[in-house]
């Protein structure tokens, strides 16, 4: 069940009304744990005993946290450190067993050696990287008396299954979504107007925006040689609006569903896409991942309090680890590689020369834009070869032999040009203000007019969001 | 002194997360039931507005080459005295010109021509048929109807948009009726219910109707469009020799289909074993073939319905006629009497004849068509 799916709007329907029909705080709850349980199930059920036990996992070792006193060090080392096993562990087996032993097998192949070492071939579960990263959050957070461990093993189920945030995001801190557990909802405080219009938005940048490109994105990273330069720029182009609208859509539409249960998540992304700056950039995209890993890796490997060199060490270590989130592919460790390169350069430029990645100027946004869709060109490649090849491609003029036709039609431009003054308007909160003005009558039968649009221009074939994979 | 702040500068901000994107501000909420119902019906008015707007501008589908097909048939819908309507069955086993060639032969001038479409199911081709009455060609005698599978079936249902088209709440009713009686148990009725009703949903909030229009104004294309262009669809009269296009996924069932050679020669046994006469009439064939008759019977032009020389036994379809729920139809699925139609050079898969087959079967086809032309012109 995907956000953008009719079914997906029945269920959440009888979700919210029951949610709200329901008088105690309790019973909501209840009533939302067993959905969240019964949404993830419908991907696969079998992962239900995955995600309870990692919640079992860590709520146990957050109660053993909160019995032992800090002055026991070690016992509470012990206890962070078999969270971290047991999460990293399930993670690294399903996620990375393959890769790392498919590697080994080259590499011992490679010096000679016969290396016939077993794949599993496991099924990825859903979410899996953002529920273990969520869990982390609160044992670490514990640990370091951030936090009061919970008693409560309903709420701390519902904080890691919460389905509108359970299988993409963003990634939620336990230190702001527990306290919300332990206050009542109430109606009164849902902003209904603007978590529908969030929905409403988050819905045409997925279904009507991400999943239409995505047929020529597929067309042209798929048989790049086929395509001349001007068309693998086009496809690179599209391919940053499908993932802006796919990740970015979804996490609009999670806010949303909180939003209209009562809950507040994480904001995830700032018009990216107006950075000037590959640094800026990063503020932008992602925002609870790279904050996640800014608070439990990049802090606590020093940061940039240890000179210069360990400051460069330290951020393409977490981008390394950034990349290895994303999959387990040498594609993503070198995107990983592209984009802690990118900001080692600027922090160079700008300790240097005075590089302020917040300056302006339109030939930084170019070369902002040039430096992500590398980055993507090497994320969406299926392998070092094919990503070798579209980047000399990309780069240099390649005029399509024989076939006098046109393979990608022009006026896919017209796409990206749209999307880019949209996202200019956007981001000046225009559409926003307007909307805002609209009386409520007005704004309701444009939502509906809105809304039955959207659904003419959704993309009869629902393409899984994109990072549901990671 | 003191630890330098850490920079963050590059990870992300740390003060308060910024305003989500598109954010409108909050606005106060009715606290009377019917204010809080107003925006709700305001909401749905727009929505059904809209959407029925839309739906006034659902064009005839053009997935999978039938508008294509159309558009060819167009061209000489006035001058056509015989067409054949069907799947890709008789795209790729009616040759016109040998039709035409035969009947003049046997003293029948006609001219022909073959409509099938790739994919064509029951309920897609009453579509074409309700199409090809209302077009009333004027010189139209005769049409040749396949008598297709007529179960919608998981493939044409998922991905096959001509299957939203005709999901109307009447032929929902009728395909999901089809369903429960073809199938015995209950899961995959429920499955397949699923499906039909999701159809008709995508049918009556016309979901993707401007996203196909779009892709296909950029020139974005389905598979079956992209072997069965303008060109290929005219040329020879409608006929297409799969050998001659590019259809990726077909040669690869040819090239399988020669590999297991042995195995279509077992199957070719099987069905000459297979009951010819008195099966149980299949209940879930019925309700179909009824709308499909009531379709028939508004035609201005005589309606003739045919199996070809296909890998299954019209056994149960023969159960019908005899409980007289089927006009009878001409059938050429029996290996015993037309073996030339299933030896290995007449086809190009179990599924399609190749050229050589078509024209033998085109020759078959013919001799059959002018029988009838001479019977029903008798006084």
């Amino acid at each position: 069940v995907i956000f953008t799916e009719l079914r997906f709007l029945a269920f959440f329907v009888l979700v919210l009304a029951v949610h709200w029909a329901l008088r105690s705080p309790g019973g909501r709850k209840n009533w939302l744990l067993l959905c969240s349980y019964v949404f993830y199930g419908a991907w696969d059920w079998r992962f239900l005993g995955l995600i309870a036990a990692s919640t079992s996992i860590d709520f146990v070792v957050g109660l053993g946290l909160g019995r032992t006193p800090a002055e026991a060090r070690g016992r509470r080392q012990a206890l962070v450190v078999t969270s971290l096993v047991a999460n990293l562990g399930l993670l690294g087996f399903y996620k990375y067993y393959d890769f790392f032993v498919e590697s080994a097998a080259e590499l011992l192949r490679w010096l000679g050696f016969e290396a016939d070492l077993p794949l599993l071939r496991l099924v990825l579960p859903v979410g899996i990287s953002f529920y273990t990263f969520q869990t982390l959050s609160y044992t670490i957070d514990v640990y370091r008396g951030h936090l009061a461990p919970t008693r409560n093993l309903r709420d701390f189920a519902l904080f890691v299954s919460f389905f509108p945030q359970l299988v993409a995001g963003p990634i939620v801190r336990a230190s702001d979504f527990l306290p919300q557990l332990e206050q009542p909802r109430r109606w009164a405080q849902v902003a209904v107007r603007a978590e529908l219009w969030l929905f409403f938005c988050g819905f045409v940048k997925k279904a009507c925006l991400a999943d239409n490109v995505a047929v020529l994105v597929d067309q042209v990273f798929r048989d790049p040689a086929a395509h001349t330069w001007t068309e693998r720029w086009l496809g690179s182009c599209l391919y940053a609006l499908q993932v802006y609208g796919d990740f970015s859509g979804y996490s609009d539409m999670a806010l949303a569903t909180a939003g209209l249960l009562g809950y507040r998540l994480m904001v995830n992304f700032d018009f990216p896409y107006t950075a000037t700056s590959m640094t800026g950039l990063w503020r932008r995209w992602h925002i609870s991942l790279t904050s996640w890993l800014r608070d439990y890796v990049y802090y606590p490997l020093g940061g940039n309090r240890r000179g210069p060199l360990r400051t460069y060490v330290n951020l393409w270590a977490i981008f390394l680890i950034c990349g290895l989130w994303h999959g387990a592919e040498w594609n993503f460790v070198l995107w990983g590689v592209v984009a802690g390169s990118f900001l080692m350069f600027e922090r160079v430029a700008s300790e240097r020369f005075g590089f302020d990645p917040e300056g302006r100027g339109v030939l930084r946004r170019v070369y902002t834009l040039w430096g992500w869709m590398v980055g993507l060109t090497v994320f969406r490649s299926p392998n070092l070869a094919a990503m070798g090849d579209y980047l000399v491609g990309l780069h240099w003029y390649v005029p399509r032999e024989g076939e006098p036709q046109v393979a990608v039609d022009p006026r896919w431009w017209l796409v990206v040009v749209g999307f880019g003054l949209l996202h200019a308007v956007t981001c000046r909160g225009i559409l926003d203000r307007a909307v805002a003005r609209l009386p409520d009558e007005l704004f309701a039968v444009l939502l509906g007019a809105g809304s039955a649009l959207a659904l003419a221009l959704a993309a009869t074939s629902h393409q899984p969001f994109v990072y549901f994979q990671f | 002194m003191p630890a330098p702040a850490p920079d963050v500068s590059a990870l992300g901000p740390d003060a308060a997360p910024p305003a989500p994107e598109n954010a409108a501000p909050a606005t106060p909420r009715p606290r009377r039931l019917g204010r809080a119902l107003l925006p709700i019906a305001l909401f749905l008015l727009g929505a059904i507005g809209t959407s029925w707007a839309l739906q006034r501008q659902r064009p005839w589908p053009e997935s999978a080459g039938m508008a294509t097909k159309w558009r060819a048939f167009e061209q000489v819908a006035d001058e056509v005295e015989l067409v054949f309507l069907g799947s890709s069955y008789t795209l790729c086993a009616v040759l016109p010109a040998v039709v035409e060639a035969e009947l003049a032969a046997r003293g029948q001038r006609l001219a022909a021509f073959n409509l099938g479409i790739p994919g064509l199911r029951g309920p897609d081709a009453n579509q074409v048929l309700a199409q090809l009455i209302a077009r009333a060609p004027p010189r139209l005698r005769l049409l040749v109807l396949e008598l297709p599978d007529w179960s919608p079936g998981p493939r044409q249902r998922e991905v096959n948009d001509r299957a939203v088209f005709w999901h109307t709440p009447a032929e929902t009713w009728a395909a999901i009726g089809c369903e429960w009686a073809a199938h015995p148990e209950l899961g995959r009725r429920l499955a397949h219910t699923a499906d039909h009703l999701s159809l008709a949903a995508r049918r009556l909030t016309g979901l993707g109707l401007l996203s196909e229009a779009g892709l296909r104004a950029l020139g974005h294309l389905e598979p079956a469009e992209r072997w069965l262009d303008g060109e290929a669809a005219s040329r020879e009269r409608g006929y297409v020799d799969l050998a001659e296009v590019d259809n990726p996924s077909a040669a690869a069932g040819h090239r399988q289909f020669r590999a297991a050679a042995l195995k279509w020669e077992q199957e070719v046994r099987a069905l000459a074993q297979a009951p010819r006469q008195g099966a149980a009439p299949a209940l879930e064939a019925v309700a179909p073939l009824r709308r499909r008759a009531a379709l028939i019977a508004r035609a201005p032009f005589e309606v003739v319905q045919v199996v070809g020389p296909v890998d299954f036994s019209s056994g149960p379809l023969q159960g019908l006629v005899e409980a007289g729920q089927l006009a009878p139809f001409w059938a050429f699925e029996d290996p015993r009497r037309f073996p030339e139609l299933y030896t290995l050079e007449a086809r190009y898969d179990d599924r399609h004849l190749a050229r050589l087959g078509a024209e033998r079967y085109s020759v078959h086809l013919a001799a059959r068509i002018a029988e009838h032309l001479e019977a029903s012109s008798r006084p």
